[in-house]
């Protein structure tokens, strides 16, 4: 792992304007860190602004406030042709096989639009690449012109993967890429993004709510609670000896990763909070089988690996 | 929801306006010029005189100007003259109006009266035999040219049968209710066909709409009794759409009536407004469709108000 | 892997169920066919449309004036399928345009939203609260050298097509325009949009690419129950002498004088109208069929 981080985030937040009087502020003051040839994961429950964080850091739907920088650039401050080439780098797969994917375009089209757009090769060197793109994801390049509809969902995210790295990017960004799948077919496309990242290089952003998947597939790992992130850290540190009372509660929550160390009061209390209304101070206090007064008025800041006010004082 | 009101009520406002500037440029582009015609009735009008008359009616200011004295006047209650009929403008427009009121108003309501039931009663009746033709007949009114229809029933009952009158409005004198009445029927009968398919339509749509509801459903599993009372407000939500095209009709039907009007020679609105435009009445034609304008605003407004008042899921920012 | 039936050919079998929408199809057809097989009525009974014939006017039907003549003595049968052409050429072209019109506006609207959106929907709103026939009549009776037309175009024996053509489009494009808006808006929310930015496409090439092929079933839908719409518009305009202008033959001048002559040759009412009729009412039927057809939720 090289020393200066490949991708830089630093207090990203993004705020949805809701009405004339509310916004959502879906993340909330956020730094992340990845580093080449590495698989961070995200962590957290539905709505904890993991989806919003990965798209703000891939500037595609850019950060109300923050900066992001990709390989010394920052991509802010850009101009749109610089961006538009800046956008090699960073390529997603979502997490709806169904969406993803114009249901009026064949696969073919959608998996070579990006080289279209960049004018990368001539139309048939692009007709090539398609189909070497194709096979590397285990599809038949027979199937080039036919339609989404035709496919799986399995087939769809494979579809979506070699659309995502037909750019050979350096950074691979997974929104859930497996969630909407089939049990069986999910390990098959996790082990394809494992052998793709070998085999180009990759680093990969993963997002997931599946502990079970990011223990087996990550190297490092940022958990994420209401738009913050609590805790991160190598993956085997985190679920062995996680710090933060959230990350304690999750993996004592998660099947066969807790392995039955329920330490007492470490069950949740009470229901996620609406992002329309976070928590003063510490947006986990309410819940949090540990809190102090503290932890009601003064918001904890990201110290070392953990945001928590109780591992400030005397690290435990 | 006064918010709300008053956004639309400013929208049509400045629609009106912006319109009454449209129009009276529209209509300076009809053929015949006003002092031409004049010329063309009086060979002793010299050029001199031509000169003369157009200074006389402020017909060699600017567009704007003309337009400009024209807004001045009518905002204070001038509406000039009418050429054709040799009266101010108002007194050729208001029983033109009533007539033209008497005859929508005929129209819709029989319309409604024989068209929302026919779609209440078919919307129970899904699928059946009954529901098809009435469905088919109801296509078929929506289909047909309004005028096409006028000519048909004239020959009908004023060719083939002699019972009814082609058109008019015959005398004003003597005779009882039937001579003056039997001038409407064939009118209205044109109008009510014509928008009686829409009617069962939209009713019988709205009606399946609610009763594709959950709750109907619960209620049905649950009784008879359940059911009228069901009925009863699945009604009241069906009628929702239905109010709302009732307040879009009065704006539709001004077009109705304008062609029927014209077939059966019925002083109404819309005929005036088909004369004055052809006849180079220009006062007359621009105060017309300034009023045939505002009246269709006027429905779709009230149309759009009685959807968000009945619908309480709206809210209106 | 799924069949390997297309989209098209999908539609084309829910389609295939609505009885009366195949059978006003092929009534659609046959019409057409008819309406541009006026030549060979012409050659096969050995008359030209314009044949004037004083002494056989008002003749009734016989085997040399299948369906009588009018008050000039002309084949009415003749006249009424050159009517046809012309009355199905502006109902298809007009509907079209408005259609073309309407998804640029609807597009731009939709994609762009913010005050573009806000704009041009405000614009649609008022088009769409104005009465619609007297506005018609205006723009038809204009004078079209005050407007500035060149004199070979204002002149020419065509010109009352295109003026109608035109100014029927320039009326009907907004409830396309209102169709294709929500439904862009609504698709430019949609992961493959995403996708597409993610990859550096420009906002022309997303409209282009993306949005607009996903938008062609309900246009395709809405304009063809606008072109009944159309064709009734028209006549009405050509009833009133705004529309078409003799001599050029529409099923709708041709009713022009049968008012007058109702009371000598009521037939000649008749023929013309259940023409319109019949046409207004299979262009109706079909789109109700291709609605169903082209259901985008039992495409998924």
């Amino acid at each position: 792992m090289s020393q200066t981080p490949l991708l830089q985030a630093r207090a990203i937040t993004q705020r949805f304007p809701i009405s004339n009087s509310q916004n959502l502020v879906a993340v909330n003051n956020a730094d992340l860190d990845l580093y080449a040839g590495e698989t961070l994961a995200i962590v957290g429950e539905s709505g904890c602004g993991k989806t919003t964080l990965a798209r703000a850091i891939s500037w595609l739907v850019p950060p109300t406030g923050g900066s992001v920088h990709l390989g010394g650039m920052e991509l802010g401050r850009l101009s749109k042709n610089e961006l538009r080439n800046a956008r090699q780098q960073i390529q997603m797969v979502f997490q709806d096989p169904y969406g993803s994917l114009n249901p009026r375009q064949p696969v073919g089209a959608a998996i070579a639009e990006p080289l279209t757009i960049h004018r990368i090769g001539t139309t048939r060197e692009r007709a090539e690449k398609v189909a070497a793109l194709m096979e590397a994801v285990g599809l038949r390049p027979d199937d080039v012109n036919r339609y989404p509809h035709q496919f799986s969902g399995g087939q769809r995210q494979r579809i979506a993967i070699a659309r995502a790295i037909a750019l050979e990017p350096r950074i691979l960004v997974a929104d859930e890429p497996v969630s909407a799948l089939d049990v069986s077919v999910q390990s098959q496309v996790l082990n394809l993004l494992a052998d793709l990242k070998e085999a180009h290089g990759l680093t990969l952003l993963f997002i997931s709510h599946d502990l079970t998947v990011v223990r087996h597939f990550a190297d490092r790992v940022a958990v994420m609670y209401l738009g913050k992130i609590v805790e991160q850290g190598p993956v085997v540190e985190v679920f062995e000896h996680p710090k933060h009372p959230y990350t304690q509660a999750l993996i004592a929550a998660a099947p066969k990763i807790g392995q039955g160390k329920r330490t007492p009061g470490s069950a949740l209390k009470g229901d996620v909070p609406s992002p329309l209304n976070p928590p003063s101070g510490c947006a986990f206090h309410p819940r949090c089988p540990v809190a102090v007064d503290r932890c009601q008025t003064e918001v904890p800041l990201l110290k070392g690996d953990v945001a928590c006010h109780l591992k400030d004082e005397g690290r435990s | 929801m006064m918010s709300y009101l008053s956004h639309r009520a400013l929208h049509s406002l400045i629609v009106l306006s912006i319109m009454s500037f449209v129009i009276y440029g529209l209509l300076g582009l009809m053929p015949g010029d006003p002092i031409d015609l004049m010329i063309s009735a009086d060979p002793k009008l010299t050029s001199e005189d031509a000169v003369r008359l157009r200074e006389l009616y402020g017909l060699d200011k600017s567009i704007m100007e003309r337009y400009g004295n024209w807004l001045g006047a009518a905002l204070s209650g001038d509406f000039g003259y009418s050429r054709l009929f040799a009266k101010p403008v108002p007194d050729v427009l208001f029983p033109a109006l009533a007539n033209t009121v008497v005859l929508i108003g005929t129209a819709i309501g029989l319309s409604l009266l024989i068209g929302l039931p026919a779609g209440l009663i078919v919307a129970l009746k899904h699928y059946s035999k009954l529901d098809y033709t009435i469905n088919l007949l109801a296509f078929s009114g929506i289909s047909m040219p309004a005028f096409w229809l006028a000519l048909l029933l004239i020959i009908l009952f004023a060719v083939t049968l002699g019972i009814l009158p082609a058109g008019g409005t015959g005398e004003l004198s003597a005779g009882g209710a039937w001579s003056k009445l039997q001038f409407l029927v064939l009118p209205v009968m044109t109008l009510t066909i014509a928008s009686v398919g829409g009617h069962t339509r939209y009713m019988r749509a709205a009606m399946l709409e609610t009763l594709r509801q959950d709750y109907i459903r619960t209620a049905k599993a649950k009784g008879a009794g359940q059911v009228r009372v069901v009925l009863v407000h699945a009604l009241r939500n069906a009628m929702i759409p239905v109010v709302t095209i009732i307040a879009l009709d009065f704006g539709f039907l001004f077009s109705g009536a304008l062609v029927t009007e014209t077939v059966f020679a019925y002083p109404g609105m819309g005929k005036l407004i088909f004369d004055s435009i052809m006849g180079n009445d220009f006062n007359l034609a621009l105060v017309a469709l300034l009023l045939a304008t505002s009246v269709t605003l006027i429905g779709n407004l009230l149309a759009d108000l009685a959807y968000a008042w009945l619908d309480p899921r709206i809210s209106y920012k | 892997m799924n069949d390997s039936t297309t989209l098209l050919s999908l539609a084309f079998k829910r389609f295939k169920r609505h009885k009366l929408a195949l059978a006003s199809g092929l009534v659609l057809i046959v019409l057409a066919v008819l309406a541009l097989g006026a030549p060979v009525a012409e050659a096969i009974l050995g008359i030209a449309a314009d044949d004037v014939d004083l002494l056989a006017r008002f003749s009734g039907p016989s085997v040399t004036h299948p369906l009588g003549t009018d008050e000039l003595g002309r084949d009415f049968l003749i006249r009424l399928l050159y009517g046809g052409q012309v009355s199905l050429m502006v109902g298809v072209t007009a509907a079209l345009a408005a259609a073309g019109l309407g998804t640029a506006v609807g597009l731009y609207a939709g994609y762009h939203g913010g005050r573009a959106d806000a704009f041009l929907m405000r614009f649609t709103d008022g088009i769409i609260s104005l009465p619609l026939l007297p506005l018609l009549i205006v723009l038809a009776a204009l004078d079209l050298e005050k407007v500035g037309i060149p004199d070979a175009i204002a002149n020419s024996e065509n010109v009352s097509l295109y003026r109608i053509i035109l100014i029927v489009a320039l009326v009907g494009w907004t409830t396309v325009a209102r169709l294709v808006r929500g439904a862009a808006l609504s698709l430019r929310e949609r992961d493959f949009v995403l996708a597409a930015r993610s990859h550096g496409a420009s906002d022309l090439r997303i409209m282009g690419v993306h949005i607009l092929p996903n938008l062609v079933s309900p246009v395709v839908v809405a304009t063809t129950l606008s072109v009944g719409n159309v064709i009734l518009l028209e006549s009405v305009l050509s009833f009133l002498g705004l529309g078409i202008q003799p001599p050029l033959p529409s099923w709708g001048n041709l009713l022009t004088n049968a008012q007058e002559l109702i009371w000598t040759a009521p037939a000649l009412a008749v023929y013309p109208g259940t023409m319109i009729f019949i046409t207004v009412i299979a262009f109706n039927f079909l789109g109700d069929g291709l609605q169903d057809a082209l259901d985008p939720k039992a495409m998924e």
